[in-house]
């Protein structure tokens, strides 16, 4: 207790030292709390959006669906097994159909990814239901945001759309857009155009097939077995996760090097206070205080500059992080363009667990780091420390 | 006598006077005949051709020559012999599969999937355009349906309409020359009956006491632009070509 009363003594009677190596520290730990933070936000609101719009709690897949093989698209869709129907009648899941195709708004051509929805389902977040109109003798098409945007199109627009049917032939159509949808996940807007499912099943003779079954985010009952694969939305997700993990990993670099920049700064405040104090050091070895202790003491003074550090960061980053935790960080026009699913503004989650987790670190990291130069402290003899020589 | 009466009475005395051209129908060639006829026209053994291909852009124009190797319609191989740019590039045809090699990157890529949708070099034809195998006699049943004026010559409007469910194209109208025997014109149609592809042959020329197309125009109707020009610079029918041409392993070659 008394070490620590002299520990803190000393501290505060460094003045402007010790002020300037804690808000540099606590400047270090606020900003791996905002980095990580922003992180985790990323990565839960990506996957709460690709749950929302187009994964569900999971999806089974057709034997034949591949993505990552683009050249099994065009066989990507079979009949949907009887064990499902239930299901789909119930709204607890909703087929999807994936089928290429090549639309040519004003007369340029651009192959694109048709994509079957029933008008009905309220399983994905898209307003399917705007794809339920006449019109016209067009066939009613619907588009994303950013696909609009990169053809030109606005609702009302009428362009050609053609496209092999089942058995290979070709066909095509003048499909109009009906509605243009805002969505944050851009994986299902870029070069998707979408369909009334059953108006897709008729244009390409494959009645009764599909892609995929997405699953409503309240299903909880058992999983139907089928031959279809089951993809849970873990596994759905899995790229998306992984590639958020090396994000983080290349994060862990910056935060290293804050970390060092601080830690540096506390080490040479350390190596500096040893050589100037040597008589003080001296006396108290002198008065009897055993060369542990005294290490103890130094060590407990340059870990305690962590400890003010966090108390200092709370005080000035608390309000600030909670202001960017309720409004977010909005996300420049052309990230979202990048074929990831990255919402237009960005909140962060700092968890109990990133905020004690990370306030550890620093502590362990600086009381480390202060120890490091004090631990020449062992051979220091009174004597010398007295006439001002170091061991 | 009123009007109506007056004009069912005319337009028989027309009919009686004047054949229409149903009945004049019965004097043209089957369609298949006519078929038969370009075919015996046309096909060879093999051919060696060298050809230039122009693709018109939107702001420019680039000219594209190669040399082809074709063994009927299920085997072919074509090298690119400029620009410099394209220089090198091959393609292998074996009945339905396609695959392309470019020297830049040293590889051979199957051109499958959504790929065969894709343009030749920008042109107006798809790699699809290139995988057809199936001879039209067997995939279409073959009518003439009228007789026209393409430029100056006289030809024979052949319609073709799809056997099966699983052809290409539901419909494809010919304009065939009736006295020499070579198409002029060509439309390709969707299920739909929209026009989807035009090929327009602007000149002929004799090659071996055959007429063969000396300069095409090839067209994706959907699309904006001038089409795609390609012209057959020379020509030979029944020539030795070596089989190991038509491998993988020519393509590296």
């Amino acid at each position: 207790m008394v070490i620590l009363k002299l520990a803190y003594r000393n501290l505060i009677r460094a003045g402007i030292r010790t002020w300037l190596n804690v808000f540099v520290l606590s400047l270090a730990f606020l900003s791996i709390v905002y980095l990580k933070g922003m992180y985790n936000g990323m990565q839960d609101q990506s996957i709460r959006i690709s749950e929302d719009t187009d994964m569900g709690s999971g999806q089974y897949w057709c034997e034949t669906y591949d993505p990552y093989d683009p050249l099994s698209l065009p066989n990507a869709h079979d009949e949907i097994p009887l064990v499902f129907e239930f299901l789909i009648d119930a709204g607890a899941m909703t087929p999807v159909m994936l089928y290429q195709g090549v639309i040519y708004p004003d007369n340029r051509l651009k192959n694109v990814m048709l994509r079957g929805v029933d008008p009905s389902q309220q399983v994905m977040n898209i307003p399917s239901s705007k794809l339920d109109v006449e019109s016209n003798g067009y066939l009613p098409v619907m588009l994303g945001h950013r696909m609009a945007n990169s053809i030109n199109a606005v609702e009302g627009d009428i362009f050609t759309l053609q496209w092999r049917d089942g058995n290979g032939v070709y066909n095509a159509r003048d499909i109009q857009v009906v509605h243009i949808m805002t969505t944050e996940n851009s994986t299902i807007d870029i070069g998707n155009v979408y369909l009334d499912l059953t108006l897709l099943q008729n244009i390409t003779r494959l009645e009764n097939e599909a892609t995929m079954l997405v699953m409503d985010k309240a299903y909880s009952s058992e999983l139907p077995e089928s031959t279809w694969k089951y993809m849970s939305l873990l596994a759905l997700t899995k790229d998306l996760r992984d590639m958020m993990e090396m994000e983080q990993a290349g994060g862990a670099v910056m935060y290293g090097v804050l970390m060092a920049l601080a830690l540096l700064a506390v080490f040479d405040t350390q190596v500096l206070s040893i050589w100037r104090r040597r008589l003080e050091m001296g006396s108290l070895m002198a008065l009897g205080l055993t060369r542990m202790l005294l290490i103890n003491l130094l060590t407990l003074e340059g870990g305690m500059h962590g400890f003010f550090a966090v108390v200092l960061a709370t005080l000035y980053g608390a309000p600030l992080l909670y202001l960017n935790a309720v409004n977010g960080l909005s996300m420049p026009m052309d990230v979202d363009s990048f074929g990831m699913v990255l919402p237009q503004v960005l909140y962060p989650t700092y968890s109990m667990g990133l905020v004690f987790g990370t306030i550890i670190i620093v502590l362990i990291a600086v009381t480390i780091t202060s120890f490091i130069p004090v631990r020449k402290l062992a051979k220091l003899k009174p004597t010398d420390a007295l006439r001002g020589k170091m061991s | 006598m009123k009007l109506r009466t007056k004009l069912l009475m005319i337009t028989g005395t027309i009919l009686i006077a004047f054949p229409t051209a149903d009945i004049a129908a019965q004097n043209w060639p089957d369609g298949l005949e006519v078929m038969e006829r370009i075919d015996y026209n046309m096909v060879s053994e093999n051919q060696i051709v060298e050809s230039t291909m122009i693709v018109h852009g939107r702001r420019s124009s680039r000219t594209i020559t190669s040399r082809g190797y074709m063994i009927s319609d299920k085997k072919s191989f074509s090298e690119y012999l400029s620009p410099p740019r394209e220089k090198g590039t091959k393609m292998l045809k074996l009945d339905d599969k396609l695959w392309i090699y470019s020297p830049g990157t040293n590889r051979v890529i199957q051109i499958a999937g959504h790929m065969l949708r894709q343009s030749v070099m920008g042109s107006d034809l798809s790699y699809e355009d290139f995988t057809e195998a199936e001879e039209l006699e067997e995939a279409y049943d073959c009518t003439v349906i009228a007789e026209e004026t393409v430029g100056d010559r006289p030809t024979l409007v052949v319609e073709l309409i799809a056997k099966r469910d699983d052809i290409a194209y539901a419909k494809r109208k010919v304009w065939v020359d009736s006295k020499r025997w070579i198409a002029l014109k060509e439309e390709r149609y969707a299920r739909s009956g929209k026009l989807l592809k035009t090929t327009e042959i602007t000149e002929v020329f004799k090659v071996q006491g055959r007429w063969y197309p000396k300069h095409m125009i090839f067209k994706d109707v959907l699309k904006k632009g001038k089409g795609t020009e390609f012209i057959i610079d020379s020509i030979k029918f029944d020539q030795d070509i070596p089989e190991h041409l038509f491998t993988k392993a020519a393509l590296r070659k």
